[in-house]
């Protein structure tokens, strides 16, 4: 996005801190800023004081072609559900500094984050984007050797300058922004030498704009990508029946917008909801906050269950029965289910509320609203489209790995809820179950009885994996012997993919 | 469970009879959700103070489990600056959480009130 503008003598240039979550992003623009003398900005924070839209800072100097150079800093935030404005941030970067974690925890979800972001760049128009890896956390006694992040670099050949730093205390902050500015400089000269490089004034004036841009964007988002009939759960789940009924949903096309609500239509949520009729009461608000740029119009499915804000990114939903002649009736309704969210708050995704609503007919509707998350599935079909058979295996490995532990997570959970691809997502580190809730009465009593691991392997993945393979399995096989098993469940996964490349898989036994 | 008219009810008694009351509510434990409140202060986010305070009964019981201490857990003080904020523990599920301004009131007036009311919560 690199600008020139003459008649104020300055190019404008987008530098954009990228990286996993709780990698350092944060920490390393204030620590430039510090170092800088220039104050930084962050929109909005989590309750855990984690990025939501970005931080922001800007400085001006160096010269460039008779121009001041004006350098617009940004980071992107990590977390896995809020990847869509991650992919935004980075769509205007001239030039991008990774931060990853370099200790041994942090070191897959590093790479993991680091190959997604070269088939980003590499897919970007334009002269190249020059990448930094800004290798953080280099005074933690376990951080990876930076050699073996250099070889695992060339592994991928992938040839990019990597340097130590430590946020914390501003060590090799001022160095990687150094180098990254030079960098953004040869795509701008490059842009040049093209008759690419844009003029005017810079298209995003300041911090407001971009908030105000990344809004009205996601109120736009479009509609989530089709995915027919890949639920596969137990029979009976309520959730699971009425996932598959929103997803359908959804693949249809978002619901027709209704300037007003006519008769036999409910009233959806809103942040006017009273104290007491939403859980998690601080963060749900925020959400409520947050829905109030979407235009919820509610649709009847055929299973008499309501849903709204389907294609803008949410699922919102109640079920037929979930209507109740008086707030304390309703109320007590609401409290064991956010008893069993409470309970199950480290299986399931974050962003996600439950809300007591007047239905705007003289009753009180239950509603869940959750964020329509990525899935494992995509996780697994974006793997298949890496360039190299070590970057793909890397990350369905990766995916594999997240799939088994949320199964380990779900087995404890106080409910019955199905593990597939399609109803876990990656969440940071770790996985979690994104689909719907089942109602509070849908809670089981005692553990579940242990799985096949290999065998859930082998059904959820073999599906996906077998048709693209063709010849490649032998030779993928091989790189798949090569990789480095520093990923935990790896005596399984292994031998499961290794048994899905030679395609001959075990025969999936009941789970 | 009391309606939350009654619990509001209540804790309109309740501010009766306390000299400093600022706000109250009575919050199910561990989904931290308010189920009835009474506020005095417009700009005292009780929702958010009802779910941040489960957190630290629920870490309280934790502790306790941790130590093998055998008995329940009845009443939380926390003394601030100009305020006192009293949780009082219901039953196994709900807690009374009450701000108080300090500089009207005193932890025996709190407590005896509290007390005297808290039959109408459980």
């Amino acid at each position: 996005m690199a600008v020139i503008d003459r008649d104020a003598g300055e190019i404008v240039i987008r530098v954009v801190y990228d990286g996993p979550p709780e990698a350092g992003k944060t920490t390393s623009v204030r620590a430039l800023a510090g170092s800088l003398a220039q104050p930084s900005y962050t929109p909005v924070e989590d309750a855990n004081g984690r990025t939501l839209w970005f931080d922001w800072m800007e400085y001006v100097g160096g010269r460039f072609e008779g121009c001041r150079i004006r350098c617009q800093i940004v980071s992107v935030p990590g977390q896995r559900e809020l990847g869509e404005r991650r992919r935004r941030l980075l769509a205007a970067a001239d030039v991008v500094v990774f931060v990853g974690d370099s200790t041994a925890a942090g070191y897959p979800r590093t790479l993991d984050y680091l190959f997604e972001l070269r088939a980003l760049v590499a897919s970007a128009p334009g002269a190249p984007i020059g990448v930094v890896l800004q290798a953080n956390k280099r005074d933690r006694p376990d951080a990876v050797p930076i050699d073996e992040l250099r070889a695992q670099l060339g592994l991928a050949g992938w040839s990019i300058g990597v340097l130590e730093a430590v946020a914390a205390d501003g060590t090799g902050i001022r160095e990687a922004f150094v180098y990254a500015v030079r960098l953004a400089l040869d795509r701008v000269r490059e842009q040049l030498t093209r008759g690419e490089l844009a003029s005017g004034g810079a298209r995003l004036a300041g911090a407001d704009e971009l908030l105000a841009t990344l809004r009205a964007g996601e109120r736009d988002l479009p509609r989530a990508r089709p995915r027919a009939a890949v639920i596969e759960s137990g029979p009976g789940s309520v959730a699971a029946e009425l996932l598959r009924e929103v997803l359908a949903c959804e693949d249809d096309g978002a619901a027709p917008a209704r300037p007003t609500r006519g008769a036999g239509e409910v009233r959806p949520p809103d942040a006017g909801v009273p104290s007491g009729a939403i859980w998690p009461p601080v963060e749900g608000r925020a959400i409520l906050c947050e829905l109030d740029g979407v235009a919820l119009h509610p649709r009847r499915l055929s299973t008499g269950d309501w849903a709204a804000g389907l294609g803008a990114g949410w699922r919102v939903v109640s079920t037929r029965d979930a209507r109740f002649a008086s707030l304390d009736q309703g109320r007590a309704a609401l409290i064991p289910w956010a008893r069993l969210h409470a309970a199950s708050a480290s299986a399931i995704s974050a962003r996600r509320c439950i809300v007591l609503a007047d239905d705007g007919d003289g009753g009180w509707r239950l509603w869940q609203i959750v964020r329509a998350e990525p899935s494992l599935r995509e996780v697994v079909e974006d793997a298949l489209r890496e360039a190299t058979g070590e970057a793909m295996l890397w990350r369905v490995c990766q995916a594999a790995q997240l799939l088994l532990d949320a199964d380990h997570k779900l087995a404890r959970a106080p409910l019955s809820l199905p593990c597939n691809l399609d109803t876990i997502g990656p969440s940071d580190a770790s996985a979690v179950y994104i689909g719907l809730m089942p109602d509070a009465t849908a809670s089981r009593v005692g553990a579940e009885p242990p799985r096949d691991p290999r065998a859930l392997l082998a059904s959820q993945l073999a599906p996906l994996l077998t048709p693209d393979l063709g010849d490649r399995g032998g030779a993928l096989g091989a790189v798949l012997a090569r990789l480095p098993s520093t990923f935990t469940h790896a005596e399984t996964i292994v031998p499961a993919l290794a048994a899905i490349l030679a395609a001959d898989p075990a025969p999936p036994r009941a789970l | 469970m009391p309606s939350e008219k009654q619990i509001v009810d209540a804790f309109e008694k309740v501010a009766a009879d306390m000299p400093g009351f600022m706000a109250a509510s009575l919050v199910d434990l561990e989904s931290g959700m308010t189920l009835g409140l009474k506020s005095l202060r417009p700009d005292f986010d009780l929702a958010a103070a009802s779910a941040y305070n489960s957190e630290m009964v629920k870490q309280k019981l934790k502790i306790m489990k941790a130590l093998n201490i055998r008995t329940h857990l009845e009443d939380m003080l926390l003394t601030l600056g100009d305020q006192i904020h009293v949780i009082k523990i219901i039953g196994p599920t709900t807690f009374i959480y009450l701000a108080v301004d300090r500089s009207q009131s005193n932890l025996a007036i709190v407590r005896n009130v509290l007390n005297k009311n808290v039959a109408a919560f459980s």
